[in-house]
């Protein structure tokens, strides 16, 4: 007996000591749980019970100069299969028929977005319209989930789309004024906490917790949509005519540096944007910032402001052009191989002798010349603020590598390469009176109800104002009787032509870029224009694939503008004898 | 009223405590249950129509942004011209007269500038 109950009492024991160590694990579990454990496991209990939604923020609107939107943002919904529900209540044809109708989706493609995950929600359209998004609701699919999202529109459809830009999925911009300006126009997105039901929605008395989003600025360009709209549709047309590869206007007024209108092509269309097609890319960028070429002839202007700022020539002094020069073992010849024996330095111009230009820098001598390339802004940017800007290949005689028959060569606008932003801002330049200006794009921003405004910029003088009737007169008989002339019936202009090869590596592809550069109405500026062509395959030459555009956008803009024609027609004038 | 009478409702009153204190609790109790109830209630109620009045000011400003979308896109340049040409017949005219009378000399003088003349003189001749 004494036996039995020792063995009891040990066994007795030791199951007190095994539920004593258990009850103790349980404990020290249960302090490692609800102590150790306990910031986890409470985010874990949130995690099941709230909910959170990103509440996006309204994106600014981007404003044209006098008010008109260009892009503006709308409500819509992001439509979405919810997958708990899907699970009870699968799509069936009829849903998918329905919403492929509505959203304008194909069927098949629908279906396979439908059935692209098991685990998580399913994306079927991104930002659908609102009244869209409302008949769907209006369908009560059980499976379907819209999220209130925002939308970007285009009132004006796509003029300046590569400087407008678009914005991705996440509402953040991805190229153009969208990019550039995100942090002023894009907003601060708001955040929806809440407390949801084993299905995933709200429970109606449960937390429910809104911070608001923050609305973005407002931005105004100094783009007309007018003048823009103008630019694009005689670009589109050139481009057409001349089976050109592409294409740049640029108008600007002179006295602020405000661009007025800037196309480039090709383009896109925001309207029918798919960003996911790689081949795309290539379109996206604003050539006229961008892109580099030979200025070709236009650059004379510059050369020619030069030595007249310098005092060095005027426009009756001369030269004599006996035929092809060789100079430093290169032959100098005009574009067309003729040759004008004495030629005063207007009809250098309005002849576009090469000749003649090289003759000029070399009275200017290398330091003076590139004193004033690099004073117009070459070789340098230009700080429009835009991203991607170009500076231009530039190579002056303090350079390696640099070559007296580099002053020959830039001085007729080739072996340097610019931006056509910073010729347009150089030859403002020259229509300015000589103040090379920073050009902008931007007026004004509008941002938690304060307006920030732009300023005109001087960056410098380049030219005195007393050389600028002489030149404006040299550049008006360029244009006036070049050849063929570029003329605005009604109208007088200034300006000149550029016809420049296309570069490649180690030569030259064979292609041109035709240009035209000027101001109207002359002598009394108020837009500078420069057109370029590239690649026109139908006549390689500036003055017939580039001044016609000049002389049709110039017309449109003088008429928008209510600018009295310079010049009285005979009819004008029958009608002015009638009365 | 003399004083021994008051001792003795005190002494009733006394007498009789236990007994009350149950139900006045659990009147007391019900009585603050049924307020809670209609406190919840009104809470509830006020709460729903605030989410109401909140989806109702949502659905106002998404049809406000919406209209403003309208107007934008009403006053587009390519509207205007769509407009125009489709309901007004208008067409593009490639030529244009600039008539400049002077007011102050009892319009005697006019001056008028044309920027082309052939497709003027055509229209003048219709």
């Amino acid at each position: 007996m004494k036996t039995i109950s020792g063995i009891s009492g040990i066994r007795l024991f030791l199951v007190s000591l095994l539920l004593t160590c258990a009850a103790l694990a349980i404990a020290v579990r249960l302090l490692h749980i609800q102590i150790y454990q306990n910031e986890e496991y409470r985010q874990r209990a949130k995690a099941e019970h709230l909910s959170e939604e990103v509440i996006p923020a309204p994106r600014g609107v981007i404003r044209d100069r006098n008010g008109y939107p260009l892009a503006i943002t709308t409500p819509g919904y992001d439509v979405m299969l919810d997958i708990n529900k899907a699970k009870s209540h699968p799509l069936s044809d009829v849903d998918i028929t329905a919403l492929s109708t509505a959203l304008n989706i194909d069927h098949n493609i629908l279906g396979a977005r439908a059935m692209a995950s098991k685990n998580s929600n399913v994306l079927l359209a991104a930002a659908a319209e609102y009244e869209i998004g409302k008949k769907i609701a209006q369908a009560k699919i059980p499976a379907i989930k819209l999220l209130p999202t925002v939308r970007r529109e285009y009132p004006e459809g796509n003029i300046a789309a590569t400087l407008v830009g678009f914005i991705g999925r996440d509402h953040l911009g991805l190229t153009g004024i969208e990019a550039d300006f995100q942090g002023e126009i894009g907003g601060i997105p708001g955040k929806l906490y809440f407390e949801r039901d084993s299905l995933g929605d709200p429970i109606p008395m449960g937390y429910h917790r809104e911070v608001l989003p923050r609305d973005g600025g407002d931005l105004t360009l100094t783009i007309d949509r007018f003048i823009q709209r103008v630019a694009e549709q005689e670009l589109d047309a050139a481009i057409e005519k001349y089976k050109a590869d592409g294409g740049t206007v640029i108008v600007m007024d002179p006295y602020t540096g405000e661009l007025l209108g800037i196309a480039s092509k090709p383009s896109f269309s925001l309207e029918k944007l798919d960003i996911l097609d790689p081949g795309n890319a290539e379109l996206y960028r604003n050539r006229a910032i961008t892109d580099l070429y030979e200025p070709g002839s236009t650059f004379k202007v510059i050369t020619m402001a030069a030595a007249l700022n310098e005092g060095l020539v005027n426009r009756n002094t001369t030269y004599y052009d006996g035929g092809p020069v060789v100079k430093y073992g290169t032959t100098i010849n005009t574009w067309n191989g003729g040759h004008y024996g004495m030629q005063n330095m207007t009809d250098l111009l309005v002849t576009s002798n090469n000749v003649g230009a090289s003759w000029v820098s070399d009275l200017l001598g290398p330091d003076r010349f590139y004193d004033y390339v690099k004073r117009f802004g070459f070789g340098q940017p230009t700080n429009i603020g835009l991203s991607g800007e170009a500076i231009g290949q530039l190579r002056t005689n303090k350079d390696s590598g640099w070559s007296p028959i580099d002053l020959t060569t830039n001085s007729y606008g080739q072996g340097i390469s610019v931006t056509p932003l910073q010729l347009t801002t150089a030859f403002a330049a020259v229509a300015n009176g000589g103040t090379l200006m920073r050009p902008v794009v931007v007026k004004k921003i509008e941002a938690d109800g304060v307006t920030r405004g732009v300023r005109p910029v001087e960056v410098r003088r380049v030219l005195d104002e007393k050389i600028m009737p002489e030149l404006w007169a040299m550049m008006h008989e360029a244009a006036e009787r070049g050849s063929p002339p570029s003329k605005v019936a009604g109208f007088k202009v200034a300006g000149k032509t550029g016809t420049a090869d296309i570069p490649s590596i180690g030569g030259y592809t064979g292609g041109t870029i035709g240009s035209f550069v000027g101001f109207i109405p002359y002598p009394e500026p108020k837009a500078v224009i420069l057109v370029k062509i590239d690649n026109p395959k139908s006549a390689p030459w500036g003055s017939v694939v580039a001044s016609p555009v000049f002389s049709a956008v110039a017309k449109r803009i003088l008429v928008h503008w209510r600018v009295q024609p310079s010049t009285v027609s005979p009819i004008a004038k029958e009608i002015t004898g009638r009365n | 009223m003399n004083i021994w009478t008051i001792r003795e409702k005190k002494l009733v009153l006394i007498s009789y405590r236990p007994v009350l204190i149950l139900p006045a609790t659990v009147l007391f109790l019900a009585l603050l249950l049924v307020v809670l109830l209609v406190e919840t209630g009104y809470v509830t109620s006020v709460g729903y129509d605030i989410q109401r009045l909140e989806s109702t000011k949502r659905d106002w400003e998404r049809d406000n942004q919406l209209i403003v979308a309208d107007i934008a896109s009403a006053a587009s340049l390519s509207n205007i011209e769509r407009e125009a040409k489709e309901r007004l017949k208008m067409q593009v005219s490639d030529s244009f007269l600039y008539v400049k009378i002077d007011k102050s000399k009892n319009s005697s003088s006019v001056l008028a500038h044309s920027l082309d003349r052939s497709e003027l003189s055509s229209s003048l001749e219709r």
